[in-house]
């Protein structure tokens, strides 16, 4: 948006919005104001490995501004400084990012055991939120993000993308196989040309790895002293108090229950979220999942090789972790399946989808989004649903049992014991 | 039949003497190398395998449990794994819906194996089994752990987990000698439980140095709901700390939430309304005002506000909160980096900046009573009074822009002395928020703008509370003028306002001053000051 569009989108909201606008200052301010700045300031919390990472997003968008960054790892925070650069200060504390009153967007790039947290504090704030997956480690603290964000009336996006742009590598399901949108596919089911309902296969042979290997839990981990450089209470902040081990921060946290679900916390939202956009089940969850996995370790994640979901439609999603299944469609219906890369026993397919209506338009432009306040293609709502998806594995493959879900109370049915990891009490002082 | 049943108490009788003797073998060296055995086929290969195997272990309980706890190794020493798959494979099994008479024995043989086990570490583990599997029967051996302090916080999710009464009692008996960082988990842990007898307890430590037992409390405080909490979680809602503020006024809306669904719907609704009419400069505090009463209050109950203007205002607002656009966004930092620093027009004018945005440099008096947050200078509540520059102006253009909190009362003084009541030795145009309802019965030279005593002021400039208004004075020779957001309030002689006698009545010694200095006037009530700059007219 330009200036002058800029303005005249702003005189237009105070017109037509009425008290529940925020008057520019300018407008109160007398002539001696500026009109609000078009860019919009961003601060990150968390500056390790995915950190970096999004410093190169604000630092790539024109629009952005990065004025915070924040790590309770002296080098992570040092490393966060150098490169992004002047007028970018560091803090120890997100607390203190959050005091700041010129920042309008704060990245969550910590474990997921501080993503809820983080996020309801940061939309009481009055903060808008750009937070990383799996979006909350709990259904109970997702239930209380999407609480937080609405009462606020703040914006919130996944850092995922599959829903609405490819480029991931070994891509989700297009024409070429280079990583383009699910939109086409989207478009496909609603067609209703492979029929209903439908079953999805995620695994390595429709192009998917759940790299369940490289995320596992070490269990004969000897107790270290903790560096200097890391401020390990405040790491862990809401999870229990272990003895350190380096393995268990930073890049290979996920392999741990306390922090994360293993394989399932690094892809399962990425993999997810378009299977339940594909589905149609943005405002719903399965009424079942069954797990095929080796006894896990209370503490630590190890492989499993087959989770189910079963909708109450009858729809189901296969995470098939061992690759079990090498002639797997990725979308198997009664009337038709969809291969990798597009590919389907249904003739002519990409003819008939062309005769097609395109779906409706999202939006898949954050800065859209924190500007105009129309929620992003992937938010807090659909993203508690397709993290859900991801905590009901996490809570099957953990208890080793098939459970039943309740969609609408998002409790299992007749699960004393899976009911209590759905909201699991944080180490005090922190509380959500 | 009798001799069928006769029979039939035989063999259970036997049954049961040759079950006897099993369980005593069974607990020697027999049972021992039975659990090795199984465990040593862990983990398993499936679940099937999985819960044959716990099954196993379920009939070799209690003593399995005791056995498997014992074989838990220190914590540097991590060979015990085959023990901790043992346990949370017997804790899966037991814990799922169906096994009631199974998980009560495991139960109490965890209970009984936290006695053996000396390891902290190895205790918490336990511990954390029985957050999966407890029930009321190890609340009242958890509750020993409160006072333990590397134990009391395990020992706390149990029991949260558990809830219930005896659980509540349970933290509400060990708070009382409880300090430091357990007493911060039992504040939270009685607050998740909505304890309206940890009240009291829990009020004494909202005011803590110590910040964890502060925010606790307060979070506590809010989750209860109690009524006398109410005027504690309103002052945290309007502290400066801009953290704690947005924080605290969450947990004053959640207070509200709590009032609703005890009843109180009218508490609720002049608890939210309040946070909209006062906070208007930040939009997702009203937001989150009025979505609580849309949350909170709905036809069943609405009708039990009382007051009918209350009522009619919370129906405004419950349905502006489904229909209004979200707020916009909030103006950025750019701006925040221009406040404090004058414009081309300004410096080629000839202004000078009298407020550097970072501390008071150039200002004297009782500078401890301001404060300087993001560019803006503030106002202690309870303690600011008067702070001036250290220069003395004479003639001059002086712009300055204030924010008001309801009732505010300050006062710009001009061409006065570092001491006294600048209103007489010098002269002061008010600065007042006169539509707060203390101030209806105003004289006409006490409104905002008016220079004290001697001219009134002309009324309804102001912007609302807790929005910007711009001001511009021009003190010129005994011409003063005074612009309040683009309106002229007051454009007065002074010399010939006083010839007969001023206004008040009294005596304004200083009135007449040619020079002196400019001071905001402050009496314990929060304002924000920002671009404050002066050109000299000689």
């Amino acid at each position: 948006m330009n200036k002058s569009n800029r303005r005249n989108f702003l005189k237009q909201s105070v017109l037509t919005v009425g008290m529940f606008s925020i008057v520019p200052r300018h407008v109160l301010g007398g002539n001696d104001y500026a009109a609000p700045s078009e860019k919009i300031n961003h601060a990150i919390i968390g500056t390790g490995m995915m950190g970096m990472g999004h410093i190169d997003y604000v630092k790539d968008d024109p629009q952005g501004n990065l004025l915070a960054v924040c790590d309770v790892d002296t080098k992570h925070l040092a490393q966060g400084l150098e490169k992004a650069g002047q007028g970018c200060k560091g803090y120890h504390d997100f607390r203190e990012v959050l005091a700041r009153p010129d920042i309008d967007v704060v990245h969550i790039v910590t474990p997921p055991h501080w993503h809820g947290l983080m996020a309801v504090a940061a939309a009481n704030a009055g903060k808008d939120i750009w937070c990383e997956k799996p979006m909350t480690r709990t259904i109970y603290e997702g239930q209380k993000v999407v609480e937080a964000v609405q009462r606020n009336k703040r914006i919130l996006r996944i850092n995922t993308w599959f829903r609405f742009s490819g480029g991931f590598a070994g891509g989700y399901h297009t024409y070429d196989g280079t990583g383009a949108e699910v939109r086409p596919t989207r478009k496909l089911v609603k067609s209703g040309l492979l029929g209903w309902p439908l079953k999805i296969t995620i695994s390595e042979t429709t192009g998917l790895d759940w790299k369940l290997d490289y995320w596992s839990g070490r269990t004969d981990l000897v107790p270290q002293v903790v560096p200097a450089n890391l401020d390990y209470d405040m790491w862990l902040g809401p999870a229990p108090l272990k003895p350190y081990h380096p393995h268990r921060v930073h890049a290979s946290f996920r392999g741990y229950w306390d922090y994360d679900g293993g394989g399932l916390g690094d892809m399962g939202q990425h993999y997810l979220d378009p299977a339940q956009f594909l589905l149609g089940k943005d405002d719903t969850s399965p009424i079942e999942v069954d797990v095929d996995t080796q006894q896990q370790h209370p503490d630590a994640a190890k492989p499993w090789r087959r989770v189910t979901f079963r909708y109450a439609d009858g729809c189901e999603i296969i995470l098939d972790g061992d690759n079990r299944d090498k002639n797997a469609a990725f979308i198997e219906g009664s009337s038709g399946k969809l291969y990798k890369n597009f590919k389907s026993d249904i003739p002519n397919l990409k003819e008939k989808l062309a005769e097609l209506p395109d779906i409706e338009p999202v939006i898949t432009d954050f800065n859209e989004s924190v500007r105009t306040r129309k929620k992003f293609a992937l938010n807090e709502e659909n993203g508690h649903r397709s993290c859900t998806l991801v905590n009901m594995a996490i809570i099957a493959v953990r208890l080793g049992r098939k459970l039943r879900f309740d969609p609408d109370t998002q409790l299992f049915i007749q699960d004393d014991e899976a009911n209590r990891l759905i909201q699991q009490p944080m180490r005090a002082p922190w509380v959500i | 039949m009798k001799y069928v049943t006769y029979l039939l108490l035989i063999i259970t009788v036997l049954a049961a003497s040759v079950g006897c003797a099993r369980g005593k073998a069974l607990s020697g060296k027999d049972t021992q190398s039975k659990v090795v055995n199984i465990i040593a086929q862990m983990p398993a290969e499936n679940s099937q395998i999985r819960d044959e195997l716990a099954a196993e272990l379920v009939a070799l309980n209690p003593e399995a449990t005791i056995l498997l706890s014992k074989m838990l190794l220190p914590p540097d020493d991590p060979n015990d794994n085959a023990a901790r798959f043992g346990l949370s494979a017997l804790t899966h099994t037991v814990a799922r819906n169906g096994a009631e008479a199974e998980r009560k024995v495991y139960a109490a043989a965890l209970i009984d194996a936290l006695a053996v086990v000396p390891e902290k570490q190895n205790q918490a583990f336990l511990i954390s089994q029985m957050q999966f599997a407890g029930k009321e029967e190890v609340v009242s051996p958890l509750a020993n752990f409160l006072n333990d302090d590397f134990l009391c916080d395990y020992a706390a999710r149990a029991l949260i987990t558990i809830g219930g009464q005896n659980v509540e009692t349970a933290f509400l008996k060990a708070f009382d000698s409880a300090t430091g960082a357990n007493q911060v988990t039992l504040i939270k842990a009685l607050g998740e439980l909505q304890s309206k007898p940890a009240v009291e307890k829990i009020a004494s430590c909202a005011t803590s140095k110590d910040r964890n037992t502060r925010d606790i409390a307060l979070y506590a405080l809010a989750n209860i709901g109690d009524p006398s909490s109410q005027e504690i979680l309103r002052n945290a809602s309007r502290t400066d700390d801009a953290y704690q503020r947005s924080q605290c006024t969450a947990l004053y809306l959640l207070f509200a939430q709590r009032r609703a669904e005890q009843g109180d719907v009218s508490g609720c609704a002049r608890i939210c309304t309040e946070l909209i009419q006062q906070r208007p400069d930040e939009p997702n505090i009203r937001a989150a005002a009025a979505n609580t009463l849309r949350l909170a209050i709905n036809s069943g109950n609405i009708n039990a506000i009382t007051d009918p203007e209350l009522r009619e205002q919370t129906q405004k607002y419950i349905e502006e909160s489904l229909t209004a656009q979200t707020p916009e966004m909030v103006p950025s930092s750019n701006e925040a980096e221009k406040m404090n620093v004058l414009t081309d027009q300004e410096k080629s004018d000839g202004f000078e900046p009298l407020f550097n945005g970072k501390d008071l440099t150039g200002w004297v008096g009782d500078t401890g009573s301001y404060g300087v947050k993001d560019g803006v200078l503030f106002c202690r509540r309870n303690t600011g009074t008067n702070i001036y520059t250290e220069n003395e102006y004479d003639n001059f253009v002086l712009r300055f822009e204030f924010k008001l909190d309801p009732g505010t009362n300050n006062g710009l003084g001009i061409r006065t002395p570092l001491e006294g009541d600048a209103a007489y030795v010098g002269m002061e145009l008010q600065i007042l928020d006169n539509t707060a309802e203390k101030y209806s019965a105003l004289h006409a030279y006490q409104y905002h703008g008016s220079v004290y005593g001697v001219v009134a002021a002309k009324r309804g400039a102001l912007n609302p509370v807790g929005t910007w208004n711009v001001e511009e004075v021009i003190a010129d020779g005994t011409h003063i003028t005074v612009k309040l957001n683009g309106q002229t309030i007051v454009d007065a002689d002074i010399k010939e306002a006083s010839q007969n006698g001023t206004i008040d009545g009294k005596e304004h010694p200083g009135l007449l001053n040619k020079s002196g200095h400019i001071g905001f006037l402050g009496h314990g009530d929060y304002i924000e000051f920002r671009n404050i700059r002066l050109k000299s007219l000689d």
